[in-house]
């Protein structure tokens, strides 16, 4: 119990404290980029600049400074529990990415997941349809045409988008044989030889010789290599499912004035710009884990790192290292990620809604069912090989 | 304490409260949602039993409840899909969403 | 600990009935029995059954969000009054049958009916698996599955042309 509520705060003290703040900045100055204007980082206060790093403290000041008002067609319950359901759902995804492995520090095991479920990814399934809850009744509670409007839109992509996302991750579900994040990041964290369906077509002897090389060449087992397609795939609904741009078709602000989120203003804005940010952070977190092999460094496993610093510092302590090391490559791969993902942000246009529904519906699903086939094609193929 | 019992009959109650709404309520959209009650009614009902049966008789049980669960719940989106397409003709006739203006066959 | 997870779950879940099903507007009746749905998925967590849970915790937001959308685009926005009984016996008769239906969870839930005697130990561990029903569904009821395949290509072909959204779109 008290292990699960450190590792909640430290993760919410992460994600909330750092990274919100963090994707804010990083947002503002890749756009002022973009639009060839000076950024946060061009503020300068009485010490000089400080890179523009106030900048998202500037923004939560103002919209918490302003009044409190409800529209007047409101309707209230629903108009006061759409901001918070929009920020807690994203989060409740956090509670499945595993952190870092597990580990045996003599009088502690830590496993730093904070709900190891054995089902958790269908958690994140169940996700992306409540934060229906969170926009469409954002839209509809605001009462006005625009907000409506804003509401049908989210809610036709959220309808479109749930069996891609889903069918596009089943051919994971075969190749790592689980549904629990923490095991799949495992799953990752050895190293496939490259051409292994070699041996599956019958061809022998082709690792001597001169062949050797290829026959020693490895990489590191993850997601992204023995998913390229669905990777592609993922990423695609996870954006759609983020509503940020290229596919924030919902909230554009040059057809519909931000959509549902046009009659909010205040603290009430500010936890649905949180929540967007906290979105980012979550497709972020889910697509290391998934495809970038979480927390393992490529060609060095954990048993590999332990053994290698236990010679010289012990074994508890060689956990301790190693539990810090991944804890660190993990955060540093979602950082990377998102750093991409801003870059790739403000670069492509906006789709328009109707395009991302048939996005959805006549590419990303018949691509998923083709992966899924193939996978199933090539897992057979494999295990009869061996 | 088992818990079976007052969810059972919470089960039932769920299945009356589909039955009124699809009884006293005019819009055809809250007669949709009365049969969904209806529906979830008897896949609490399925799940309670079984868990009953598996925690009593072990790995012999099975997990057909379950099974039939899920069958229960394919067959009511599909039954959806169908009915919100035929009220979406319906409204797009005669422009109202109230039961008592499907009366084109009457006589 | 469960036993408090599941009367929380029973309110919240009387509590949207109640919201919903007697309502006069339709958005706000939709809403309260997706929120039903959803802690009745909550029920087949603590019994166990994740995998169905999650399925019908899907199925329930899907069909709140399709319901949802049919509701503020036919009836306008903000759901216009739909209207509720109209007779004076059936209020009459839905006060009776709630009232009979409110005593009776009450005393199943206070102990006062005879107890059946259901079990109050757990069920094997594989109950609720994916891997235990995914075997089911593929040796036992590989041909329901088929069949269901069947169903909802006929469900989708069917709404696309009887809604009039014909191939042409």
């Amino acid at each position: 119990m008290i292990a699960v509520l450190a590792k909640t705060t430290l993760m919410l003290a992460w994600a909330i404290g750092l990274m919100l703040p963090g994707i804010h900045w990083g947002q503002a100055r890749r756009r002022a980029m973009m639009g060839g204007r000076a950024g946060p980082q061009a503020a300068q206060l009485s010490g000089g600049t400080i890179g523009g790093a106030l900048q998202p403290v500037a923004d939560a000041l103002r919209l918490l400074s302003q009044s409190d008002e409800i529209p007047a067609g409101a309707s209230r319950l629903a108009y006061r529990t759409a901001p918070i359901v929009a920020f807690a759902i994203p989060l409740s995804v956090l509670a499945i990415v595993p952190f870092g492995s597990r580990y045996d520090l003599g009088r502690f095991h830590p496993n730093l997941v904070v709900a190891d479920l054995d089902w958790g990814v269908l958690w994140l399934f169940a996700a992306a349809l409540f934060s229906l809850y969170g926009i469409v009744s954002a839209g509809w509670a605001s009462g006005g045409p625009w907000s409506g409007w804003g509401a049908i839109r989210a809610g036709g992509e959220l309808l479109s988008l749930s069996v891609p996302l889903g069918l596009s991750l089943v051919g994971l579900f075969m190749v790592f044989d689980s549904l629990k994040l923490s095991e799949m990041v495992r799953a990752q964290d050895t190293q496939v030889a490259v051409f292994a369906l070699l041996e599956g077509l019958g061809v022998e002897g082709w690792g001597e010789g001169w062949g050797a090389p290829l026959g020693a060449l490895r990489l590191p087992a993850w997601g992204i290599f023995l998913q390229p397609l669905a990777f592609g795939l993922f990423m695609a609904c996870i954006a759609i499912e983020s509503r940020r741009r290229p596919f924030g078709a919902s909230v554009c602000e040059t057809e519909i004035v931000a959509g549902p989120l046009t009659d909010y203003s205040g603290g009430r804005l500010a936890l649905f710009v949180m929540a967007s940010h906290l979105r980012l952070v979550v497709a972020a977190c889910l697509t290391v884990s998934l495809f970038l092999g979480g927390w393992s460094l490529p060609y060095l496993s954990q048993e590999r790192i332990i053994a290698s610093i236990a010679v010289y510092y012990g074994e508890g302590f060689a956990a301790i290292l190693c539990l810090a090391l991944h804890v660190v490559v993990f955060l540093a791969k979602v950082v990377a990620v998102i750093v991409l993902w801003l870059r790739f942000e403000t670069v492509l246009p906006r789709m328009a809604e109707d395009r991302i529904r048939e996005l959805c519906w006549t590419a990303l699903l018949p691509l998923a069912s083709i992966n899924i086939l193939i996978t199933a094609l090539a897992i057979l193929w494999l295990e009869g090989a061996t | 304490m088992s818990f079976s019992q007052p969810l059972l009959a919470l089960s039932m109650g769920i299945f009356v409260f589909g039955i009124l709404c699809v009884i006293l309520r005019r819009s055809l959209l809250a007669i949709f949602v009365g049969i969904e009650l209806m529906l979830a009614a008897g896949n609490l009902a399925l799940i309670i039993s079984n868990h009953h049966w598996a925690a009593l008789e072990g790995d012999d049980a099975g997990l057909h409840g379950q099974v039939f669960v899920l069958m229960v719940v394919i067959v009511s989106l599909a039954q959806l899909a169908l009915g919100l397409g035929m009220l979406v003709a319906f409204h797009r006739h005669r422009s109202s969403l109230d039961v008592a203006d499907v009366n084109l066959l009457r006589w | 600990m469960s036993a408090i997870l599941i009367a929380l779950v029973i309110v919240v879940i009387l509590a949207g009935l109640a919201a919903g099903v007697p309502g006069r507007s339709s958005t706000g009746g939709v809403l309260a029995f997706g929120i039903t749905l959803c802690a009745l998925s909550g029920v087949f967590v603590i019994f166990g059954a994740h995998f169905v849970a999650v399925a019908q915790l899907i199925a329930t937001l899907s069909l709140t969000l399709v319901l949802f959308l049919f509701v503020s685009m036919l009836e306008g926005r903000r759901g216009a009054q739909a209207p509720g009984p109209e007779r004076l016996h059936s209020r009459l008769g839905l006060v009776l049958v709630g009232g009979g239906l409110g005593l009776g969870l009450l005393a199943a839930l206070t102990g006062v009916l005879p107890s059946w005697g259901g079990p109050a130990v757990d069920p094997p561990a594989g109950f609720g698996g994916y891997r235990e029903l995914a075997g089911l569904l593929f040796e036992e009821y590989s041909l329901l599955v088929a069949a269901l395949g069947f169903l909802l290509l006929a469900a989708l072909v069917g709404a696309g042309l009887v809604s009039g959204r014909g191939a042409d779109r």
